[in-house]
């Protein structure tokens, strides 16, 4: 836990300040989190911001500060499904949906003074990005949260409350589709 | 198989490596907050909404079961209004049977409307 259970409470009781603290504790790891599972890093703050605000109207339906962790996890993960149904689009970079810093990023790119590990990082991004379009937005999600988030299956039994069994069944499914689609990329000399 | 398998765990953690930090803005707290207050001045007009609605449905409830209890100035007996064929026919032969019927053999109790024919 980032922050103490006491200030969650208070949180949930109505406080502000204690809320901002939160708030304050846990949005870097939610903005990272929402930025592999969306993969458009223009909109990650968007959803962030709509992570914290469900956070608060649904905070007092906290049984206990103990699950407060799987919980956001749980309204991170709606939020983002959320996003990704709404948009219904895959993972792309427009210029107009830039912040300052990122245009100033992408001229840098442009004018050839990114170096080859960005450049390296940049090609991972889309190929992974790529392998995600041969499964659905749910297992897009379920595969990110354990694969590349690290989550374990008993904690994601706690955000998803669903069977574990359930869930391996499902991540081996999609983890399958992924691997084909890995598999037909290196047969066609994509890596 | 295993090997691609590897080989996908390891571009899972480059992928998580190749996934930059995003630091949150100035603004997001505030936007954090505008929001809620945004959802919050919904939900209060929606609130109101709510109550005006039930108050109106409730005033409306009064006013009738107020109106059911009005006696009709026009109404017909309740012997008449209510009274089933048998009742008439036993209500008739006891007017006869006492005389107070000499002058006329129909029954001075009024038949409901579907007995007239």
């Amino acid at each position: 836990m980032l922050v103490e259970q006491q200030l969650i409470e208070k949180a949930k009781g109505g406080d502000a300040g204690a809320f901002n603290q939160v708030v304050t504790a846990y949005r870097k790891r939610i903005l990272g989190t929402i930025s592999r599972l969306i993969g458009r890093p223009e909109d990650v703050e968007d959803v962030a911001q709509e992570v914290f605000v469900r956070l608060y109207y649904s905070l007092e339906q906290l049984r206990t500060a103990e699950v407060f962790e799987p919980w956001l996890y749980r309204l991170t993960i709606n939020a983002s499904y959320d996003y990704l149904r709404r948009s219904k689009r895959r993972p792309e970079f427009r210029m107009a949906d830039m912040t300052e810093q990122q245009v100033i990023m992408a001229d840098s790119i442009a004018g050839g003074k990114r170096n080859v590990e960005d450049e390296e990082k940049s090609r991972v991004r889309e190929f992974v990005n790529e392998l995600f379009r041969h499964v659905s937005d749910e297992d897009r999600l379920l595969l990110t949260m354990k694969e590349v988030e690290g989550l374990s299956l008993k904690e994601l039994e706690a955000v998803y409350k669903v069977n574990e069994n359930a869930l391996k069944v499902r991540l081996f499914r999609a983890r399958q589709r992924v691997l084909k689609a890995y598999q037909a990329a290196k047969a066609n000399g994509k890596l | 198989m295993t090997e691609d398998n590897r080989e996908l765990d390891e571009l899972f953690r480059r992928y998580r490596a190749a996934c930059p930090d995003i630091e949150p803005g100035p603004n997001f707290m505030p936007g954090v907050w505008d929001r809620i207050e945004r959802n919050r001045s919904f939900s209060l007009v929606f609130d109101k909404l709510a109550r005006s609605l039930v108050t109106v449905s409730a005033a409306a409830c009064l006013v009738l079961a107020a109106l059911n209890f009005v006696p009709r100035q026009s109404a017909a007996p309740e012997t008449t209004r209510f009274a089933s064929y048998a009742d008439v026919l036993t209500a008739a032969d006891l007017t006869m049977e006492h005389g107070l019927d000499a002058g006329s053999s129909r029954p001075r109790v009024m038949l409901p409307p579907t007995y007239n024919h």
